[in-house]
């Protein structure tokens, strides 16, 4: 089974459309087929942009993902692997996330719709784990989800 | 050196090199440990020391409702897979 690290921008994503990859994958992490991961600041980010510029229905769906328990929070990143990231590089706002995600041992691909997150250096930084976009994610591993 | 307390607001002392000390009870406030590390920064004429966690937090992605439509755009599933998903969320949701 993969373990994947969530952005954001994923279950932003989700919120505003059930019939994305994202809405997909977060139905894979309830079926058991993949184990999803977010860290602590991801919940934190997502909700507070779920209260700000989403609808209700967003909000409900958002509530519903964190209710059902299937996504493993994990606690932010430590302060030395935030100041790893900010060398690597330059983005005091995806900083703590990515480098929340290198924490996770299992975790071998982090999911993510952000382009900033593509970039090479955070690319370099994450090695081995892999940065990819849902529909990749899916294309790649439609067997295993199904 | 702390010279006058309020509940908020306290007079310290600039000791050599520019070090200070940072009241008991506003460390204690701030979750601020020793060997943590503080953000300092400059706002107008004041200094703000915030803890690293308040720090992180304060900066954080605000996407606009564009991002969101670009990002829902690019997430779209070709057909019939986006209907098969849609389903099962709408089963859930309701």
């Amino acid at each position: 089974m993969k373990h994947i690290f969530l952005d954001t921008s994923i279950l932003v994503a989700f919120s505003g459309s059930f019939t994305g990859g994202s809405a997909y994958i977060l139905d894979c992490c309830e079926r058991g087929k993949v184990k999803g991961y977010v860290s602590q600041k991801v919940v934190f980010e997502t909700k507070k942009n779920a209260a700000k510029i989403m609808g209700e229905d967003a909000r409900r769906a958002i509530e519903y993902i964190f209710n059902q328990g299937f996504l493993t929070i994990v606690t932010d990143c430590s302060e030395e692997e935030l100041q790893k990231a900010n060398q690597a590089f330059q983005n005091p706002k995806d900083a703590p996330i990515i480098a929340s995600a290198k924490q996770i041992p299992q975790a071998s691909l982090l999911l993510s719709l952000d382009n900033g997150f593509f970039k090479p250096e955070v690319i370099e930084y994450l090695n081995p784990i892999e940065v990819i976009k849902p529909g990749d994610f899916i294309n790649r591993f439609r067997e295993e989800l199904q | 050196m702390q010279v006058q307390s309020q509940q908020q607001e306290t007079w310290i002392k600039v000791l050599s090199k520019g070090v200070i000390t940072i009241p008991k009870e506003f460390r204690e406030q701030l979750g601020l440990e020793e060997g943590d590390v503080a953000k300092a920064k400059i706002e107008g004429d004041k200094l703000v020391i915030q803890s690293r966690k308040v720090a992180q937090y304060s900066e954080y992605r605000t996407f606009s409702k564009e991002q969101i439509d670009e990002f829902v755009n690019e997430d779209q599933l070709p057909e019939p897979l986006a209907t098969e998903v849609q389903k099962r969320w709408a089963n859930k949701m309701k």
